[in-house]
């Protein structure tokens, strides 16, 4: 009798290991879209160029990647621009059901702006169940304490249930379009975009299989900081700049995983980490001399 | 021959007349309405100019007898202000910081703007960033 038992429930858990386990892989259905707040309802905020394109950008690029390596993976998208980039669109449930979930507008310590006038979503208003979350928006994830030296600036945890990393940045970060004199006699104009570092993110982590890490600080350091002394350095928020990436960890089907190593092509699918993890952690680069407030 | 010296005096008068009125015109608009003195940076731990409240505008003379607006508005921080633009809509004076920027930091936030009333201001409202406060 317990014998039988014994093996009941070695059967149980045999079949359970399959059936139970967080699979990794492709998506059957791949789904990116965005919030891009470039203007604010009645310029009750200036505007923050690029946001338009940089949504465009990634929705784009992912896709174009996506149907040249993994042609078998459907896709959908989803964009809000502007006065539907509301909060009221940002809370609602289904933005959960995009995988890939972009913002691009004003933000500060622990909060996001949307279109709406004085309307904000905190890190404790929101709470992320999408693969993927990337913001950009100025020092939504600041380190460092407040000036009272005992609070930190900011608070990741609350943004996390299921979500498997969230890109962002530490510092200032700018957008739109930046332009010199170039080529011969300096006669012609080079532009540098704030949107190429969507483009470049899409590229290395899709097209040439790099971590979400690796691609994002690379794209930001290629495109939003190092765009050389060819362009005039003249405003504090040229001269430095912090990518930061946030994430749970834990084990996965009894193995150790930290998700800034996460790869598109053999991502865990679905959310992970909503109960059972070890702690919270992230990691920043700092390139340059970054500025906070300007 | 008179006529003729009577017409050109009449010609050099009118073109004498439009280039002072367009002199006039530049001056007034280099004067400007509202001149800024200075810009405050970011105001610590204030969201919205909701915030402000009834205390987001103070108008007063100085002991020089010169007038002075000080308010708050949203802005890019540090970032200094080029310009301030102005109109009237009905009793309302609507306000508007200024400055072209193909790149920007996404980051805003309440700052205080003091600059100095050159003429009468004929408003009992002032419009900022959306919000409007009584003068």
């Amino acid at each position: 009798m317990v014998k039988n038992m014994k093996r009941m429930l070695f059967l149980i858990l045999f079949v359970c290991s399959f059936v139970c386990a967080q699979r990794q892989g492709l998506p059957s259905l791949f789904s990116v879209g965005g919030f891009a707040v470039q203007k604010y309802e009645a310029n009750w905020a200036n505007e923050f160029p690029g946001g338009e394109d940089g949504l465009n950008v990634l929705v784009s690029s992912m896709e174009r990647h996506i149907k040249d390596k993994y042609p078998s993976v459907d896709l959908s998208s989803t964009k809000y621009f502007n006065s539907a980039a509301t909060r009221k669109n940002f809370l609602d449930a289904k933005t959960n059901n995009l995988n890939f979930l972009y913002y691009h507008g004003h933000g500060n310590a622990n909060f996001i702006t949307m279109w709406d006038k004085y309307q904000y979503v905190y890190n404790t208003q929101k709470k992320f169940k999408n693969y993927w979350v990337m913001l950009v928006a100025c020092n939504v994830f600041r380190n460092g304490l407040r000036p009272d030296g005992k609070t930190p600036y900011s608070n990741q945890d609350p943004w996390f249930d299921g979500v498997h990393s969230i890109l962002g940045f530490a510092s200032i970060v700018w957008g739109g379009t930046l332009s010199r004199s170039c080529g011969f006699l300096n006669l012609s104009t080079c532009r540098q975009h704030s949107w190429d570092m969507e483009e470049e993110f899409a590229e290395r982590w899709i097209k040439n299989k790099e971590t979400i890490w690796s691609a994002f600080k690379y794209a930001v350091y290629n495109q939003l900081y190092d765009f050389g002394d060819k362009y005039e350095r003249n405003k504090p928020y040229l001269k430095g700049i912090i990518p930061k990436i946030v994430y749970r960890y834990g084990k996965i089907n009894g193995v150790s995983f930290e998700p800034y190593e996460e790869k598109f092509e053999n991502a865990y699918q679905g959310p992970i980490f909503q109960n059972n993890y070890d702690g919270i952690a992230s990691r920043w680069v700092t390139y340059g001399t970054p500025a906070y407030e300007d | 021959m008179k006529i003729d010296c009577l017409n050109r005096k009449i010609i050099f008068l009118f073109i004498a007349a439009v280039y002072g009125l367009v002199l006039a015109a530049c001056s007034l608009k280099d004067e400007g309405f509202l001149k800024i003195k200075s810009v405050s940076e970011c105001v610590s731990d204030k969201k919205s100019l909701a915030d402000f409240g009834s205390d987001a505008v103070k108008l007063y003379t100085d002991d020089r007898g010169s007038r002075w607006i000080e308010f708050s508005a949203m802005w890019y921080g540090r970032e200094p202000v080029n310009e301030i633009k102005y109109s009237y809509s009905g009793d309302t004076l609507k306000v508007e910081l200024y400055k072209k920027m193909t790149v920007a930091p996404g980051f805003n936030c309440p700052v205080w703007v003091k600059a100095e009333v050159h003429g009468n201001l004929d408003a009992k409202y002032l419009y900022v960033n959306a919000e409007t406060f009584k003068l």
